[in-house]
């Protein structure tokens, strides 16, 4: 699964410091995501969308691999 | 009237994303126990005094080191998430499948045990076979989960 969390992320001027404490993982969870080593649970994904005011498909996307 | 929803305790809705874990200053404790056990083991069983005639001394000392190494296991992290969470699980899968390994060859490993750790001859204890068995598990655990944190 790829995602645009990092576009997001820069789109609202957000560290991944400020990420991390908005939605309540650390820093390096929101790290693993951005660099594809971790798939978030489905409600982490609905939280960081409503922070991002779009929906999660607009961030995760799945790939040929996950099909 | 509370809107709390109620849950059971099977459902792992807790903070702590698994069942409860220890505070993370709690692995420190574990550490210490478990080395100061282990250094105590080393000094006993190659001691010219009789210590090792005493009753159940090398059990409680074996017995000693898995409660350090569980402490460890069981210890909260400092930044404790889903993430964490979902390591910790995959690490005690890949423990538990290197420990089931490691028993299958666990009789050279307790031969190797007592040439190493007790002035006894080569009598295979079977009761060592155990605490192989749990402290490599648990010793596999805590090596993934960290390796797993690095590169996860």
């Amino acid at each position: 699964m790829k995602n645009t969390v990092h576009v997001q992320r820069a789109i609202h001027h957000m560290n991944q410091t400020e990420l991390s404490e908005a939605i309540g993982v650390s820093r390096q969870t929101i790290s693993s995501i951005e660099k594809n080593r971790y798939v978030p649970s489905t409600v982490l994904a609905l939280k960081i969308a409503r922070l991002f005011k779009v929906t999660v498909e607009d961030i995760f996307e799945l790939e040929e691999s996950d099909e | 009237m509370s809107t709390k929803k109620k849950t059971n305790w099977w459902q792992f809705k807790n903070e702590d994303y698994f069942f409860y874990l220890l505070p993370s200053s709690f692995t420190f404790i574990g550490v210490i126990i478990s080395i100061l056990s282990f250094i105590t083991i080393l000094i006993i069983n190659n001691s010219v005094l009789e210590f090792q005639r005493m009753p159940l001394i090398n059990e409680t000392l074996y017995s000693a080191i898995l409660v350090g190494l569980s402490i460890i296991s069981f210890s909260k992290e400092k930044d404790e998430d889903e993430r964490i969470a979902s390591l910790r699980f995959r690490s005690f899968g890949f423990a538990v499948g290197i420990a089931i390994l490691i028993f299958v060859f666990q009789p050279f490993l307790i031969t190797l045990f007592d040439l190493l750790f007790t002035n006894d001859d080569l009598l295979i204890h079977h009761y060592d076979s155990f605490y192989i068995f749990v402290a490599f598990l648990l010793i596999m655990q805590s090596l993934y989960f960290y390796i797993f944190k690095r590169e996860l």
